[in-house]
């Protein structure tokens, strides 16, 4: 007859008690994935940022499009390029970006200012910041702050008020002549 | 389980005193490199190079704000010829 061989299997919880070390494992896998997953989602966050940018990008060039659109005033062209960046900007991602003034500045862009007749040089700009932190803990200073700046510079069609004040200028400088237009 | 009275709770107190001397650690070396050299160079790429690259289209690219023009070729002053730029001129150092 050979000898049986019996094996007693202890369950995980038995052995955890005996050793009086119930938990260590969980409260260490805890410890780590906090520092793992907080460095985790700081890629996660920055390629939202990256995403949202792109696409902010994209509603400034759509708002300096409306802008560009010819309109009977110029404050009707800037109230339709602002409405356009309040419907694709206005309140989405507030916990990824803050806006610096609510949804940009619609106007002449800044790089070409000493152009006499810059009708070429406006657009949207929408400046905003976005904060990345390296870990939970982190402080105000320590964290990455990226203050970002979307432009987009077209043009601008000129308004029905512009151009019937450029016909008056210029019939005023031609004189008798005749001056054929466009109609206004 | 120890049965030992006096040794009861033993494990635990010694597992939080040495965790509470790892993270004072690990605080006090993050606090070091906040304002290290090694920090600035993580920051560096993403609050300048990329805040350049997202507004200029190039790294290297500064508007009037950032201390003068250079590198927009659509800007003509007449006082640098710094702004003229191809996709992959200027290369970055």
């Amino acid at each position: 007859m050979g000898m049986k061989c019996k094996k007693t299997v202890q369950s995980h919880s038995v052995r955890c008690l005996k050793s009086g070390q119930c938990g260590q494992a969980l409260t260490e896998f805890i410890l780590g994935m906090m520092i793992l997953i907080s460095f985790s989602f700081f890629f996660i966050k920055m390629a939202a940022v990256f995403a949202i940018g792109n696409y902010i990008h994209y509603a400034t060039f759509m708002g300096a499009r409306s802008y560009m659109a010819s309109h009977d005033k110029v404050s009707t062209q800037e109230e339709s390029a602002q409405q356009v960046m309040k419907d694709m900007v206005g309140g989405r991602w507030k916990g990824l970006i803050k806006p610096k003034n609510g949804t940009g500045k619609v106007g002449p862009g800044q790089i070409f200012q000493d152009e006499p007749l810059n009708y070429w040089n406006q657009g949207v700009s929408f400046p905003y910041t976005a904060t990345l932190s390296l870990y939970p803990w982190n402080k105000q200073g320590q964290s990455v702050k990226m203050e970002l700046v979307s432009e987009s510079w077209m043009a601008r069609e000129e308004t029905t008020e512009e151009c019937r004040k450029k016909a008056v200028e210029v019939k005023g400088i031609s004189g008798a002549m005749e001056v054929q237009w466009d109609e206004c | 389980m120890d049965k030992v009275r006096n040794r009861s709770g033993q494990a635990i107190t010694e597992y939080v005193l040495l965790l509470a001397v790892l993270v004072s650690l690990y605080s006090l070396l993050l606090k070091l490199l906040g304002g290290s050299e090694i920090m600035n160079r993580i920051r560096s790429p993403l609050e300048k190079d990329y805040q350049y690259t997202y507004r200029y289209g190039h790294p290297k690219a500064r508007g009037p704000d950032d201390g003068g023009v250079k590198y927009i070729p659509q800007y003509r002053d007449g006082k640098n010829d710094e702004d003229f730029r191809i996709f992959i001129n200027p290369p970055i150092k």
